[in-house]
C-alpha cells in the first residue's frame, strides 16, 4: 500500500512537470521576441511579394507601343461572324422601307415636300445598304490609317519612352518596401505592413491603370466596329440620327485615340529628357519623379480626354 | 524514470526562464539606446522614456511596437522634410518655367522650345500637313476660277483662302508665336509676384508659410501613430499630397505648352475650314489656357501670402486659433494652386464672353470683308446693297 502510494505520488509530480516542461515551451513559441520574429518574416515575404507583383508590371509596360499599336482583328472568324449578323438583320429592314418608299412615290400623290423628302431618303437608304455590307474594310481603311500615323509618331521618340514610368514606379516601390521590411539595429526586419502596403499599392494601381486604359481602349473599339451596320443605320434615319451621330463620332474618336496616347507618350519622354536643359533651377530627383507620375497621369487619362474634347465634330 | 523526468523538466524550465531573461534584457539595452539617440522633440522623447519604464520588464512586445513606430516616423518625417524642401526652392522657377522659351547661353542649352527633340516633331506634322494646304489652296483656287458658284459660296471660298494663306504663314511661325505668349505670360506672372518687394525691401513671397501645414498635420500624424498606423495615414497624405499635387499640375503645364505647340500646325489648319473650326478653336483655347496658367499661379500665391500675412493682425483673433486660421488659409491656397487650370479655363470663357475675340477677329472680318467685295458692288453702295447683305451673312456664319 505504501509502494503505491509512493508511486502515485512520483507519477502525479511527473506529470506536473511534464505539463510545465509543455507550459515553457508554448511560453518560448509565443514569446514576443518569437512572435517579433514570425511578423517580420511575414512582412519581408509580403514585400518580396509585392516587388515582384509589381516588376511584372514593369515586363509588361516595356511593350507599350506595341500594346498603344494593337487594334481588334476584323478578319477574324469571330468579328466577321457577328458584322454578318448584324448585317442579316439589317438588310430586310432597308429592302423594306425602299419598298415601302417606292410604293408612295409610284402609288400616292402626296405633297411636293413629302415627296423630295421620300427620294432623299430612298437614295440616302441605298447607300447605307452598301456601305453596311462594306462597313468592316471602311474600318481596316481608317484602322490602317491611325496605325500608320501612330507608328510614324511613336518612331520620333528618343530611346525606351517607357523609362519615365519604370522609374516613377521603383521610386514609390522602394520607399513603400522600405516602410514594410528592412533590416534594422536588430536581426529582424523592421517595419509597418499597415503604412507599407498601401504605399506598394500606388505604383501597382498606376501601372495597372495605363494597360487598362489600353486595354479598355481595345475593347471599346471591338465592340464599336462589331457594332458599325447598326450605326450606319442609325445615322441614315432622321429620327435616330442624333444616337447615331454620337456612335460613329466614338467610332472615329476611340480608334484615333491610339495617335493621340502615341503622341503624350513621345511628349512625356522628350519633356522629361529634355530636364538637363531646365537650367533656372536644379531639379532635385524628387522633382523629377513628380514630372514622371505627372507623365504616367496624362498618360492613363489621354483616351477620355481626347474623346471628351474631340467630340461632336460630325455636323 | 520519474526523478529523470522531473530533472528534465526542471532544466527545461531554467534554460526557457534564462533565455527569456537574457534575450528581454538584450532587446531593453538596444530599445533605451535607440531612443536615447533618436533626434525626437525633448518633450516627446521625454514621454517614450517614462513609457518605456512604466511598462512590464518582460513587456518586450510593446516596446518593438514603440520602437518601430519612431523607426517609420523618422523615416516618413526626413522624406517630407525633402519634398517640402523641394517645394520651396522649386516651386516659383517652375511656375515660371522660364526653360521652355529661354536658353541659356552659358551653358551652351538652347530653349526647351528649340531642343532638336521637339523641332523634329514639329517639323513633322509640318511636313504631313503641307500637302493638306497645298490642295486645299488649289481646290479653292480651282473653284474661284472655273466654277461659277453663288455669291455666298465663292464669299466663303475667297475667306477659306485668305485664312489658308495667313496659316501657311502662321505654321512656320510656331516657335516664335509661342515663345511671344510664353514671355507674355512669365512677365505678367513676375510682375504680380515683385509687388511685394516693390513695397517691402527684400520681402518676396515667402514660401515657408507653405511649413506651417506640414507642421499642423505633423502634430496629429505623430500622436496617432502610437496607436495605429493606418488610421495616420490621412494625415501623412494631408502633410504630403497637397505639395505633390502643385507641382504635378504644373509639372503637366509643362507636357501640354510642348504638346500644344507641336499641334499648333493642326490648330491653325482645323480653324481655317468651316467644318473643323470648332476643333481648332478648342485647341488655340487650351494653348492659351496651359500658357496664361501661371498667371493665375501668381495671383493665387500672392492673394494666399497676403491673407496669411495678416492673419494675426486681426484683432478679433486673440487665441492659438490665428496659426490654426493662417494655417487653413495656405491649405486653401494649395487648393486653388491644384485646380488653377480650371480657374484659368473659366477665366477664358468670361473673357470670350466680353466680347474680347471679337475685338481681336474684327481686323479679320475686315480683311475678309474686304476680299469680298471684288464680284459686288463697293462698299459705299450703302444698306441693303448685294455686297453689304452678303458681308452680313458671312458675318453671321463667323
Amino acid at each position: 500500500m505504501k509502494e503505491a502510494n509512493r508511486k502515485s505520488v512520483w507519477l502525479a509530480l511527473a506529470a506536473v512537470a511534464v505539463f510545465a516542461l509543455l507550459a515553457q515551451i508554448a511560453a518560448a513559441i509565443t514569446h514576443p521576441l518569437n512572435e517579433e520574429a514570425a511578423e517580420g518574416y511575414f512582412r519581408e515575404k509580403a514585400a518580396e511579394n509585392y516587388e515582384r507583383l509589381i516588376n511584372e508590371k514593369i515586363e509588361e509596360l516595356k511593350n507599350i507601343n506595341d500594346v498603344i499599336l494593337e487594334n481588334p482583328d476584323l478578319n477574324s472568324a469571330e468579328t466577321q461572324k457577328m458584322v454578318g449578323y448584324f448585317v442579316s438583320i439589317l438588310q430586310p429592314l432597308y429592302v423594306t422601307a425602299i419598298i415601302a418608299i417606292g410604293i408612295y412615290l409610284i402609288f400616292f400623290s402626296g405633297t411636293p415636300g413629302g415627296r423630295t423628302r421620300a427620294k432623299n431618303s430612298l437614295w440616302i437608304l441605298l447607300a447605307g445598304m452598301a456601305l453596311i455590307s462594306v462597313s468592316s474594310y471602311m474600318l481596316m481603311i481608317l484602322f490602317g490609317i491611325s496605325e500608320a500615323v501612330t507608328l510614324t509618331v511613336l518612331s520620333l521618340a528618343p530611346v525606351n519612352t517607357e523609362d519615365p514610368f519604370i522609374h516613377a514606379a521603383n521610386y514609390i516601390l522602394e520607399k513603400g518596401v522600405y516602410i514594410t521590411s528592412h533590416k534594422g539595429a536588430s536581426e529582424h526586419p523592421w517595419g509597418v505592413e499597415r503604412a507599407g502596403v498601401p504605399l506598394m499599392l500606388v505604383p501597382y494601381a498606376l501601372l495597372e491603370g495605363v494597360t487598362l486604359v489600353l486595354k479598355l481602349r481595345f475593347y471599346v473599339v471591338a465592340v464599336l466596329s462589331i457594332i458599325l451596320p447598326v450605326t450606319i443605320t442609325l445615322y441614315a434615319f432622321m429620327p435616330t440620327r442624333g444616337i447615331g451621330k454620337l456612335l460613329v463620332e466614338n467610332t472615329v474618336l476611340w480608334t484615333l485615340a491610339q495617335v493621340a496616347m502615341a503622341g503624350v507618350l513621345i511628349i512625356v519622354a522628350i519633356g522629361v529628357n529634355l530636364t538637363d536643359h531646365i537650367t533656372s533651377f536644379v531639379v532635385p530627383a524628387g522633382m523629377r519623379f513628380i514630372m514622371e507620375f505627372a507623365g504616367l497621369l496624362m498618360l492613363t487619362f489621354t483616351p477620355f480626354v481626347f474623346v471628351r474634347t474631340f467630340g461632336r465634330f460630325l455636323p | 524514470m520519474m526523478p529523470v523526468a522531473f530533472a528534465m523538466a526542471a532544466l527545461a524550465l531554467a534554460l526557457s526562464v534564462g533565455c527569456a531573461a537574457g534575450d528581454a534584457a538584450s532587446e531593453q539595452a538596444d530599445l533605451a539606446k535607440y531612443v536615447a539617440s533618436s533626434p525626437l522633440e525633448p518633450a516627446l522623447a521625454d514621454q517614450l522614456r517614462q513609457v518605456l519604464e512604466k511598462s512590464e520588464a518582460d513587456d518586450v512586445k510593446l516596446r518593438m511596437e514603440i520602437t518601430r513606430r519612431i523607426d517609420f516616423y523618422f523615416y516618413v518625417s526626413e522624406k517630407i522634410d525633402s519634398l517640402m524642401k523641394t517645394f520651396r526652392e522649386c516651386l516659383i522657377p517652375f511656375i515660371y518655367q522660364r526653360d521652355l522659351f529661354q536658353g541659356n547661353p552659358a551653358k551652351n542649352t538652347s530653349s526647351i522650345l528649340r531642343a532638336p527633340l521637339v523641332t523634329v516633331v514639329l517639323n513633322f506634322f509640318i511636313q504631313i500637313l503641307q500637302p493638306f494646304y497645298i490642295m486645299a489652296i488649289m481646290i479653292t483656287g480651282v473653284y474661284l476660277l472655273f466654277v461659277s458658284g453663288s455669291p455666298l459660296g465663292r464669299a466663303k471660298a475667297k475667306s477659306t483662302l485668305v485664312k489658308l494663306v495667313i496659316g501657311l504663314g502662321l505654321i512656320t511661325m510656331t516657335i516664335p508665336i509661342t515663345e511671344m505668349l510664353l514671355e507674355s505670360s512669365h512677365y505678367i506672372a513676375s510682375f504680380l509676384l515683385d509687388i511685394p518687394r516693390m513695397k517691402e525691401i527684400n520681402a518676396p513671397v515667402d514660401m515657408e508659410m507653405f511649413t506651417s501645414v506640414k507642421e499642423f498635420f505633423m502634430k496629429y500624424f505623430l500622436r496617432i501613430i502610437f496607436f495605429d498606423t493606418l488610421i495616420s495615414l490621412p494625415f501623412l497624405a494631408a502633410i504630403a499630397l497637397p505639395p505633390i499635387a502643385v507641382l504635378t499640375v504644373l509639372s503637366i503645364r509643362y507636357f501640354m505648352v510642348i504638346l500644344l505647340t507641336v499641334t499648333f500646325p493642326f490648330t491653325v489648319l482645323s480653324y481655317s475650314f468651316m467644318a473643323t473650326k470648332r476643333i481648332g478653336n478648342t485647341l488655340l483655347n487650351q494653348m492659351i489656357v496651359w500658357i496664361f496658367v501661371p498667371v493665375i499661379d501668381a495671383l493665387i500665391l500672392l492673394v494666399t501670402w497676403n491673407a496669411y500675412k495678416s492673419v494675426p493682425y486681426v484683432p478679433e483673433i486673440a487665441t492659438n486659433a490665428a496659426s490654426d486660421i493662417a494655417t487653413f488659409i495656405v491649405f486653401s491656397g494649395y487648393v486653388m494652386l491644384v485646380l488653377a487650370p480650371f480657374i484659368a479655363m473659366a477665366m477664358m470663357a468670361w473673357i470670350r464672353s466680353l466680347g474680347l475675340a471679337a475685338i481681336i477677329l474684327k481686323p479679320v472680318l475686315l480683311v475678309d470683308a474686304y476680299f469680298e467685295k471684288g464680284d459686288v458692288a463697293s462698299e459705299d453702295a450703302g444698306e441693303g446693297s448685294d455686297y453689304e447683305n452678303i458681308k452680313e451673312e458671312v458675318e453671321n456664319e463667323e
